[in-house]
């Protein structure tokens, strides 16, 4: 996602949120995952996606008739993420259809507006109540 | 390690899994990824799986370190997958790599092969050398 994109019909904007690598959700994080303690494992940000606001966002875009699985994920890391960091995050949602799928891009800068990490998430949105996956 | 990689270098297998129920509720609490998906057998029922399915992303997790302990010389600069097949919770799988391409940045296809016929996790990493390796 650039900033400056503007944006296509259907989609819907999120954000900015603030997010951090904050020493506590790191650390559960890491636990969670195996890793070492001290280092912030590269599929950490994933984290920030379900921040309350934002899943709730997300949720909403999905819509009720729908659950969603997650069919690929890419994250592009531009500078190190470094513990007990601040940073903004926004992100840009488009629902597809043909299939039904749920498209999110993400980015998130420090305040001084350097660009830290990218990630996309697309989400295959199985239809519940009939047909096939329900 | 300062040897180069070449095109075709092997990463060393490494097992991932299985995961039991408690290390999905452990996931899926802190990611915050709490789909109902990973954690109701009902629902995983409807959705025609024998199990829960384990978060493709905790499946994504093993990535980096197995990268890092392979060549800790190398950062990862893009990180890239697609969730072909679920792995259930109870199964294991294991983890490979392949060096695709060499250039001025290095492309390594990851596998997290289950015991289904496609792939849990086909991924792609972009490595570069660490400032200063």
């Amino acid at each position: 996602m650039r900033a400056e994109r503007s944006l296509r019909p259907g989609e819907i904007v999120l954000g900015p949120f603030e997010v951090a690598t904050g020493a506590s959700e790191v650390q559960a994080f890491a636990t969670a995952v195996g890793a070492r303690a001290g280092e912030i494992p590269a599929t950490f940000p994933i984290v920030w996606l379900s921040a309350p606001a934002l899943k709730a966002a997300l949720r909403e875009a999905v819509g009720p008739d729908f659950l969603p699985v997650h069919e690929s994920q890419s994250f592009d890391y531009v500078r190190p993420l470094v513990p007990g960091a601040a940073l903004r995050m926004s992100a840009v949602a488009r629902r597809e259809s043909a299939p039904e799928r749920l498209v999110v891009e993400a980015e998130a800068t420090e305040f001084s507006g350097a660009r830290a990490l990218t990630m996309r998430v697309a989400l295959r949105l199985v239809p519940l109540g009939s047909g096939e996956g329900a | 390690m300062t040897n180069p990689l070449a095109r075709g270098d092997k990463m060393p297998e490494t097992p991932v899994g299985p995961f039991d129920v408690a290390a999905v509720a452990a996931y899926a609490a802190a990611s915050g990824d709490d789909n109902p998906l990973h954690l109701d057998p009902a629902l995983a029922a409807r959705a025609g799986f024998a199990a829960p399915p384990v978060h493709g992303m905790r499946l994504m997790a093993e990535i980096a370190p197995a990268l890092a302990a392979w060549r800790p010389d190398m950062a990862l600069k893009r990180l890239t997958g697609t969730f072909v097949e679920p792995l259930l919770i109870g199964e294991a799988a294991t983890l490979s790599g392949r060096v695709l391409r060499v250039d001025d940045e290095i492309l390594v296809r990851v596998t997290v092969q289950g015991p289904r016929r496609g792939p849990s996790l086909l991924a792609e990493a972009i490595l570069v050398p660490k400032e200063g390796a």
